[in-house]
């Protein structure tokens, strides 16, 4: 081939690149402007539904509207993401005269079909309505929903089920609670506590025996919204048969009886720094006189975090005045003890 | 091999690079979408009104601020209103030789502490720990001056808390923006780091410290650069993200693990790019060790910041720009291949080095190459034509996925007029724009070859944390963020 030809085909297949980009882009531009239009139609349409729907849905809050408009199947969304919103937003009676105003709508009907049939916002969208109007009749289809690999559509309908059934959706939850560990801690958080302490302390307390450590640090953390007289137990006797730090640390943080005072005190001297540090606060919120005198040596601990939790510990005790603080920083020998001490002293009274 | 020979080689091995380069752009294009189309109808959530169950992990926000006196006040104002349920703000005055320090200590009633702080990361003196009587969440340390990455340092070693968050001073931030930068570290215990898009505020409304109404700027050049912050957030970043492969977080905005931040060492005062280093040691060190990690992305549109409006200013940025991104990747070139290095070993890397790295230097070569063959005869016009209507054609190509990317998704500029402009500078920032940003490179290349000091230079900004009307010349710090 000769430097010409060869020029040549490069220049060809450059040219024919080029041009199929150039017709690409063409297509691309189309598209854009499409989106964009159904975009301007999608958005126009909302805000007619809004106009319209808002006042009713705020008036349903009341007392039941004497006539509805007309729903369409291409509202549903609109209808479910308003709907949804004012459910979130309010509290009590006001929610059961929404709930009425859905069902006459035929949106519970509507919700079941979404859920089936929807992509995932119909399906998220479903799903939170279905939990809101307590629809019994799908608790089979959103139990599925909450065993799905989805993260987001599974914790929906986790929470949708707690609020159909909290009683009978435990046994459920709470072991996708100790497995799925891309739910996000403070969803599960929400929905425990929408069930309720009475409903989750038991098998939230019964789970966290027999977790395994990677989960336990999670369970534990939620075994503080449980009274203590259920949670402390299971919690001291996660601690004694614990070697892992993290677990340690977690259950420190989560003690609430000082009946765990020995065992609290065990760990001051732990090798892993945020033992240590749990173990100040543990002290800190549930110490006597004694522990004030651990928590003083803490003070000249090498870890700083640790030295600091001490400090602020000692400042919380309740026994522990200003007064009776500066004298413990003036009796005090080690310098960065002192200086610690001083600090956390100059912050409270300063806040 | 005879001259003939060469330059047969050279077309090739240039249209087969140009081809690679917006090949490479148009896969990460397609990973984004099939991201986008996952995340997106998770929204529906967000927008429901938010319940914080006391699980969210408190974050300590680091504002470093050198010479902000004219914006300081008005920012850490703003970011008192952040919607978040714990965190506490860090102002840290890097030896600012302007009144920052001293409005500070007035606007918010500061008091001063004994600076006893932990020294986990070395940094330059620190002059004084301070504390608000009125906000019992906001603390200022007074240090020497040590630069942006130091001053970054002294805040990781003064927070409280186990996220830390740093924010350039002058950045906007959305009132949710924390919330949902933390989301990756609440879904994902393995998070180290999160990065959140960043997006340029010029011609955008700002009242109060937030952005109350987005618009398009005038200026062209800022017009040329939402284009390319669309093309590098949503698919530079948004493509890298699901591979756990991205190699940059923006400095303007950015969430990290302090522990794994302290344990890599914090921030480099050696790089003019401290942002883009820190996450590429934080993949060298936790790849080469084993550990599992995630380096995520958040695609809403929760930073703005403001671009250049001027030639110099504009320059200037993309020449340290390059500089830092040359220092970031020669420092950890033993990543590159890397038996341990996985996909950012083994693709991330070698795209950045092949694509970001070395473009300016390949590209004008290439063009160089293309013109010179064309004036002494050894290439035909046609040809060379061929040859700019593949390379401007398929730049047109990618700019104009990126904003379809932007239409599917956040769509963040409300007006249809907005859309035809932004086609229109899509369409024109390739005829020429991109080349003169390919030859600020090269120089930021040249002047890393020979270690040149960077230049940081002036550049006019709008204090925007008011009304966005006064422009008041300031020295920019942005930090290197290659969005090329």
């Amino acid at each position: 081939m000769g430097f010409g030809t060869h020029s040549e085909v490069i220049g060809t297949i450059a040219l024919q690149v080029g041009l199929a980009a150039c017709a690409l882009t063409l297509v691309l531009t189309v598209v854009i402007f499409w989106v964009r239009m159904s975009l301007t139609i999608t958005e126009r349409r909302e805000k007619k539904f809004q106009e319209d729907w808002r006042p009713i849905m705020v008036q349903s809050t009341e007392t039941a509207p004497e006539q509805l408009p007309p729903l369409a199947r291409s509202e549903w969304i609109s209808f479910l993401s308003l709907w949804n919103y004012f459910q979130e937003s309010l509290l009590g009676g006001s929610k059961q005269n929404l709930n009425r105003l859905a069902r006459e709508c035929a949106m519970d009907v509507a919700a079941k079909k979404l859920l089936e049939t929807g992509n995932i916002r119909e399906r998220l969208l479903a799903i939170l309505a279905l939990g809101h109007l307590r629809e019994k009749s799908a608790w089979r289809a959103l139990r599925h929903v909450v065993t799905s690999s989805d993260p987001v559509l599974s914790l929906a309908a986790a929470r949708a089920i707690v609020q159909i059934d909290a009683h009978a959706a435990m046994p459920l939850l709470v072991p996708q609670i100790c497995t799925r560990e891309e739910w996000s801690p403070s969803k599960v958080a929400g929905i425990l506590r929408e069930a309720g302490v009475e409903v989750i302390s038991r098998p939230l307390a019964a789970a966290a025996m027999y977790a395994a450590p990677r989960t336990l640090p999670r369970l534990i953390r939620y075994l503080n919204m449980v009274p203590s007289a259920i949670a402390d137990p299971v919690i001291g006797q996660i601690i004694q048969a614990s070697t892992d730090e993290q677990v340690i640390a977690a259950c420190l943080e989560a003690m609430k009886d000082p009946v765990h005072l020995a065992t609290i005190r065990s760990f001051a001297g732990h090798p892993d720094w945020h033992v240590r540090m749990a173990a100040a606060g543990a002290l800190g919120r549930l110490g006597t006189d004694r522990d004030g005198r651990i928590l003083v040596d803490m003070l000249d601990d090498n870890e700083w975090w640790v030295s600091r939790h001490a400090a602020q510990s000692l400042a919380r005790m309740p026994f522990v005045t200003a007064k009776k603080l500066r004298r413990i920083g003036d009796g005090l020998k080690s310098e960065p003890a002192k200086r610690m001490l001083n600090l956390v002293i100059e912050e409270n009274e300063s806040s | 091999m005879t001259s003939f020979d060469m330059l047969r080689f050279a077309e090739v091995a240039f249209l087969l690079y140009f081809f690679g380069l917006h090949g490479t752009h148009i896969m990460l294009n397609l990973l984004s979408f099939l991201s986008l189309s996952r995340y997106m109808p998770q929204r529906v959530l967000d927008n429901l009104p938010q319940v914080y169950a006391g699980f969210e992990p408190p974050i300590s926000v680091l504002v470093p601020a050198h010479n902000e006196e004219q914006t300081i006040v008005s920012s850490v104002r703003s970011l008192l209103q952040l919607n978040y349920s714990d965190f506490e703000i860090l102002v840290i005055n890097d030896g600012s030789a302007d009144r920052t320090l001293d409005l500070l200590i007035r606007e918010f009633s500061l008091i001063r502490l004994p600076k006893d702080l932990p020294v986990n990361l070395q940094t330059r003196p620190v002059r004084g720990l301070y504390r608000s009587q009125n906000h019992h969440n906001l603390r200022v340390i007074d240090k020497q001056n040590g630069g942006k990455a130091d001053a970054l340092n002294a805040g990781i070693n003064c927070a409280s808390y186990a996220l830390f968050c740093a924010v350039d001073a002058d950045s906007i931030l959305e009132r949710d923006s924390l919330q949902r930068v933390v989301h990756p570290f609440v879904l994902d215990p393995l998070t180290v780091a999160t990065g959140g898009t960043v997006r340029i505020a010029n011609g955008c409304e700002v009242r109060g410290g937030f952005l109350v109404k987005r618009g398009l700027p005038r200026n062209p050049l800022a017009l040329f650069q939402i284009v390319e912050y669309l093309r590098a957030f949503l698919f530079g970043r948004m493509g890298w993200s699901p591979l756990n492969a991205m190699l940059i977080i923006s400095g303007a905005f950015g969430l990290f693990r302090r522990e794994a931040v302290i344990a890599v060492g914090g921030y480099s005062t050696k790089t003019v790019g401290e942002d883009m280093e820190l996450i590429v040691r934080l993949h060298r060190q936790l790849r080469l060790a084993g550990k599992p990690y995630r380096i995520t992305f958040v695609p809403d549109p929760i930073c703005w910041t403001q671009a250049p409006e001027n030639l110099k200013t504009l320059r200037n940025q993309r020449v340290r720009w390059q500089r830092g991104l040359s220092e970031s990747l020669k420092t950890h070139i033993r990543l590159l291949f890397h038996r341990k290095g996985g996909v950012v070993g083994w693709v991330a890397y070698p795209y950045m080095v092949l694509f970001e790295w070395l473009e300016p230097l390949i590209v004008l070569a290439g063009y160089t190459l293309f013109m010179t063959g064309y004036f002494t005869g050894s290439i035909s016009f046609p040809v060379m034509l061929a040859f700019l209507v593949a390379a401007v054609g398929l730049g047109i190509m990618v700019s104009t996925s990126a904003l379809l990317l932007e239409e599917l998704s956040f769509h963040i500029y409300p007006k249809p007029k907005h859309v035809i402009i932004l086609l229109f500078v899509a369409l024109v920032e390739n005829l020429g724009y991109r080349q003169l940003t390919s030859v600020w490179r090269f120089m930021g290349l040249a002047k890393w070859i020979f270690r040149r000091k960077a230049i940081w230079g002036e550049m006019n900004r709008t204090d925007f944390t008011q009304t966005g009307q006064a422009h008041i010349p300031r020295r920019t710090r942005e930090a290197v963020s290659n969005t090329g």
